[in-house]
């Protein structure tokens, strides 16, 4: 056994990973061993003096950059070119909310699958929205009913909550 | 959203959450870059457009990670993968140019070794400047893969299950090649310090 893999042996005791029966012959080792005993010292420093040294820190050209763009991509203009037929994502897209969302109303969804792959077909799915404005909204809303009691209410500030809420119900 | 993990970060940003991505990004800015800053050598400007490019491409390729798995290991293994491409096509531009791939990687750093630790942009200095910059160029001089594993483990502190992610390996060689690379540190410290006493001692 040499110097080396007794050096080797210390780091793993440092870090609880060295098997018994080899930090006894470790110790042994160490007690007759001026170069491994300075090793150790040394081993024992460095653990110290990696953990002092400095973090650096990126330029704030590049964390600007980086947030720009993220920015950027979260502004997207949302597509609005879709065919007359579907898949689930681009439903989920043109719907404006998640896959995940259109899989809890796929019971009632007018759908079909073709090669293994479930499509909508948009007029169709134009036809089930209408239905669920007609069954959702079969008279104004409460609160709706309520604001419009009062004096010059402007009806622009109503459709904005209208359609605000079909899209939470429909949700 | 502070204490969200960040794999659930990942998700809210896959369904569209900026902030999500923003929150993620402020995690894990500092360490990533430090890793590259150290695993190109010191060159700060090429680890500043790489940490950009990493960070501008998981935001328009989000939906390529898999939530299912942990993110941490994926950044760094992102983040690994740029970093050798990088010191590859460098290594390639310095063949053409016929300069040797150890002049590259060992003395033309954007900024010498010998600065990096006059940079205000740093914290957390304790020891002394010139200790500080010998640790750097000694542990600079660790062979591949010891050197990522150092870094990963003793500067970012990703346990060695994860470093094993990262590298592909098995967790018993990261943990072979850590020992390995500490007990190889240690050496040379012991050397420089000997050597530098020796020169004391002379004057």
């Amino acid at each position: 056994m040499n110097c080396e893999t007794y050096a080797e042996w210390m780091s793993a005791q440092l870090d609880g990973e060295l098997a018994a029966d080899h930090a006894i012959e470790l110790d042994r080792h160490l007690a007759g061993c001026e170069s491994c005993q300075k090793t150790r010292q040394t081993m024992a420093r460095l653990a110290v003096d990696i953990h002092n040294l400095p973090r650096h820190q990126p330029d704030d050209s590049a964390v600007i950059a980086v947030n720009e763009a993220v920015h950027q991509l979260a502004l997207a203009p949302r597509r609005s070119d879709f065919g007359p037929v579907l898949d689930l994502d681009e439903l989920a897209e043109f719907l404006r909310v998640t896959p995940e969302t259109i899989g809890t109303y796929l019971d009632e969804l007018p759908s079909f699958e073709l090669g293994g792959k479930l499509l909508f077909r948009r007029a169709s799915v134009e036809k089930w929205i209408e239905r669920r404005e007609q069954s959702i909204l079969p008279t104004e809303p409460p609160h709706l009913s309520t604001a419009r009691r009062h004096e010059g209410i402007d009806s622009d500030a109503i459709l904005p909550a209208l359609d605000n809420l079909r899209m939470i119900r429909m949700n | 959203m502070a204490d969200l993990t960040d794999e659930a970060l990942m998700v809210l940003f896959q369904k569209g959450n900026s902030c999500a991505f923003e929150r993620l990004f402020e995690r894990y800015r500092i360490p990533l870059f430090n890793f590259l800053f150290r695993l190109l050598h010191f060159q700060r400007e090429s680890a500043e457009d790489l940490l950009q490019e990493i960070f501008i491409k998981l935001a328009k390729a989000k939906d390529l990670y898999d939530p299912r798995s942990p993110f941490r290991p994926w950044i760094y293994t992102v983040a690994r993968n740029h970093g050798l491409n990088h010191l590859r096509s460098q290594a390639f531009a310095n063949a053409k140019n016929t300069l040797s791939f150890d002049a590259l990687t060992t003395s033309t750093p954007d900024r010498p070794p010998h600065e990096l630790a006059d940079r205000d942009d740093t914290f957390g200095t304790v020891a002394s400047k010139d200790d500080q910059q010998q640790l750097e160029q000694i542990i600079d001089r660790l062979p591949t893969p010891a050197r990522e594993i150092f870094l990963l483990h003793a500067l970012e502190g990703l346990p060695h299950a994860e470093i094993a992610q990262v590298l592909e390996l098995n967790p018993a060689t990261v943990r072979t090649h850590y020992h390995r690379a500490r007990a190889q540190l240690c050496q040379w410290l012991t050397m420089e310090a000997t050597g530098r006493k020796g020169a004391q001692h002379e004057l």
